[in-house]
């Protein structure tokens, strides 16, 4: 693998076809125990390869990890994994890496979360909007649903957003609202299940923040065409 | 309010007051003053007409207006180095309006503190150094979390770590331990920026100035700002530091943050509630430039625009350049401005009025202020703030909402700084005039504002119910009705918030 040399304002920026390959493999180099498994795997059966795995809890701890807590480690450690590809890209190509993350960083996440995220970085916005909604539009409240999950957030009605004061309120108008959608769901999930860690929140972050640059930029056009 | 006392004028403040040489002696504020060769009778105390002459003497040496009978606490609105030795002199012999003078000017300098959490900072602080600024750049640690001070080397991930840097800041044991909480609850890869932030700051929390200009340079989708292969540094970290170093946090008068996303109207005034002397922030609504696309060109606009004291701070600055548009700016004179048409005055007064029921809540003790930079209050003083930044509200009705406007500061303040301030500074009034109608002094610093409520009632009933009460108590009174409770701010001055 050619890896660019280091500038002064990255890491180390690698070919997009190696993208792909490299987060399958970072995800497969982090089950030590079971170097050849799949990236993915039916969560019950990570389960047990995590459960066999001693590589991911404290040394300093006394009694023996929980199910959670190591489930929790091993989706930070995967997105961990994920992160060091998504943040050495330009925000322009962030979307997909973070989506490929989602699919196979965290094998605890619902298989519609999953299934949906990995469709997803194959597609263009339009078709990659309904993609990520559909999977997840029967999790989303009553307020937060949409016909057009291509469209802005604005379809979805402010009462869907209006008490997330930790997110810009332009960010999110300049999202698209399938998108949008599924960080939510995908928040709550992780949440939920007690794996919402930094760096599963950084992940969710970049998707944010590269979704609604991108909405800026089609806005931006938009209005210079009505011109 | 003029910068500038004469001796005559100085000498008739301190008219029957009288300083303690050695408590002079010790405040920092006084250092390079001789306070003792104005102790002529060496009594051990200055005082009388030619004694206080002769520390005036010795105060206009640092003063440098040209005029042996006057010296200036400000300049153009920027303090002078006399500011800071009237303000030790004002309360030593206790004399607000020495205080008062003293901060007429701003405090501040043209320093920045540039926090980067990503390595393109790194050019943004080298740009500004190339405009002359004297940058201080808090960056990622070559070792995730760690910190050199003093020679050694701290891992800010363990406790003893931590423990050990915040030794080194020299702060009181109560304010290291808050210090060492806001280090070990941030987000790893955080710990070292946020401790940077702190070996800058503990200048300020020992007498010394720290930068006035704060630039906040990463990612951010409103709260914080994150770099690349970097922690993340909440708006709520530099919030709890804020709280624990307030000395310093008081002393930024201009924020940048240069992040996208960071601008929002609410954001803005979240920030400025960290920084209760901010008079600029610069942000922006949606992207942001990056450090080799722009940010370096927007930093350079933004200086130019924040050097001194001016607080006319407007997003036109970043006029036709890059991302210019998505920039957003506040200024303490005409408020928020993101470029869009302003919101109708019937609206901003709509929720002025929505959120008033609270202040009276509040008021009369029935709530507790828990966090002065969030909550009802705080939300309600942002929404009368932006009533009388709207330049529409009638010339007639901004004198009551600024009257409003001061009370809701010095109550949102009231148990952290307005009560314990008042207790200190009017303790022998307070013990004289309780004693004089055999009551016993309560410690209104150790009161919550109902108690303090309630102790001010009862101690006015008895005055009122005695007929001619003693001259103590009258004296008492109307400090104690007046300023704690009716939080006029003749008796409750701005310096204590």
């Amino acid at each position: 693998m050619d890896l660019a040399a280091k500038s002064t304002f990255s890491r180390f920026i690698l070919p997009s076809a190696l993208i792909a390959l490299l987060a399958c493999e970072s995800q497969t180099k982090d089950q030590k125990s079971q170097p050849n498994q799949p990236a993915s795997k039916p969560a019950a059966e990570a389960e047990k390869l995590r459960a066999s795995s001693s590589t991911t809890t404290k040394s300093s701890a006394a009694v023996p990890p929980t199910k959670t807590s190591t489930l929790a480690s091993a989706c930070e450690a995967g997105f961990d994994e994920a992160l060091r590809v998504i943040e050495s890209q330009d925000f322009k190509v962030r979307t997909f890496s973070c989506l490929r993350a989602i699919a196979t960083a965290c094998p605890p996440l619902s298989d519609a979360v999953k299934r949906a995220a990995l469709s997803a970085t194959s597609q263009r916005r339009g078709p990659r909007s309904k993609t990520l909604y559909e999977a997840v539009k029967n999790r989303l409240p009553l307020n937060c649903r949409t016909d057009t999950p291509e469209q802005g957030t604005k379809t979805m009605g402010t009462q869907c957003y209006k008490d997330r004061h930790d997110l810009s309120p332009r960010l999110i108008s300049d999202m698209d609202a399938g998108t949008f959608g599924f960080f939510l769901v995908v928040e709550e999930e992780l949440k939920t299940k007690g794996l919402y860690g930094p760096k599963a929140r950084r992940v969710l972050l970049n998707l944010l923040l590269t979704t609604a640059m991108d909405g800026e930029k089609r806005k931006k056009r938009a209005k210079q065409k009505q011109r | 309010m003029s910068g500038t006392i004469t001796k005559q004028s100085f000498n008739q403040a301190l008219e029957s007051k009288s300083i303690d040489v050695n408590a002079a002696a010790s405040d920092s504020r006084l250092q390079g003053v001789n306070v003792k060769s104005a102790d002529l009778n060496s009594d051990g105390q200055i005082s009388g007409t030619a004694e206080t002459s002769k520390l005036f003497k010795e105060i206009d040496r640092f003063d440098r207006n040209g005029d042996a009978n006057s010296v200036a606490a400000s300049v153009k609105g920027r303090s002078t180095p006399v500011a800071p030795k009237l303000d030790a002199v004002g309360e030593l012999a206790n004399v607000d309006a020495l205080r008062a003078l003293a901060n007429t000017g701003s405090p501040g300098n043209d320093k920045v503190l540039l926090v980067g959490m990503n390595k393109g900072s790194s050019h943004e602080a080298q740009s500004l150094r190339n405009r002359g600024v004297q940058v201080t750049h808090v960056k990622d640690a070559r070792t995730d979390d760690t910190i050199r001070a003093g020679g050694r080397t701290y891992d800010l991930t363990k406790a003893e770590g931590v423990d050990g840097f915040v030794k080194t800041l020299g702060l009181p044991e109560q304010q290291s331990a808050k210090i060492a909480d806001v280090i070990s609850s941030a987000e790893p890869d955080a710990k070292d920026e946020l401790a940077q932030i702190s070996q800058v700051w503990a200048k300020g929390e020992k007498g010394g100035q720290v930068p006035s200009r704060l630039v906040l340079s990463g990612h951010s989708v409103g709260d914080g700002i994150w770099g690349d292969h970097n922690g993340e540094v909440t708006r709520q970290d530099i919030a709890d530091l804020a709280t624990a170093m307030p000395k310093a946090a008081k002393q930024v008068e201009d924020l940048h943050i240069s992040g996208c996303y960071s601008g929002g109207e609410r954001d803005v005034d979240d920030w400025r509630g960290i920084f209760p002397n901010a008079k600029t922030v610069w942000a922006y609504s949606g992207s942001a430039p990056g450090s080799y696309s722009g940010a370096t060109t927007h930093l350079a606009r933004w200086d130019r625009a924040t050097r001194g004291a001016d607080s006319d701070l407007d997003r036109r600055a970043a006029a036709g350049t890059r991302k210019g548009d998505n920039v957003v700016t506040w200024n303490i004179n005409e408020g928020y401005n993101n470029g869009q048409v302003g919101r109708a005055l019937s609206d901003v007064r709509s929720d002025y009025n929505r959120s008033a029921p609270v202040y009276q809540e509040y008021f009369s003790g029935d709530r507790n202020v828990s966090n002065t930079q969030s909550g009802p209050l705080r939300e309600h003083y942002n929404d009368i703030q932006r009533l009388l930044q709207h330049r529409d509200l009638p010339e007639g009705e901004r004198g009551q909402v600024q009257d409003q406007r001061d009370k809701t500061i010095r109550l949102i303040y009231y148990s952290k700084n307005v009560a314990p301030n008042f207790q200190t500074h009017h303790q022998d009034a307070i013990n004289r005039g309780y004693q004089s109608l055999g009551m016993t002094p309560p410690d209104f610093s150790k009161l919550t504002r109902e108690e303090a409520l309630g102790q001010i009632s009862q101690f006015e009933q008895r005055v009122q119910a005695s007929g001619q009460a003693p001259a103590d108590a009258q004296t008492l009174l109307p400090l104690l009705t007046g300023g704690l409770r009716d939080l006029n701010s003749s008796i409750i001055p701005a310096t204590w918030i």
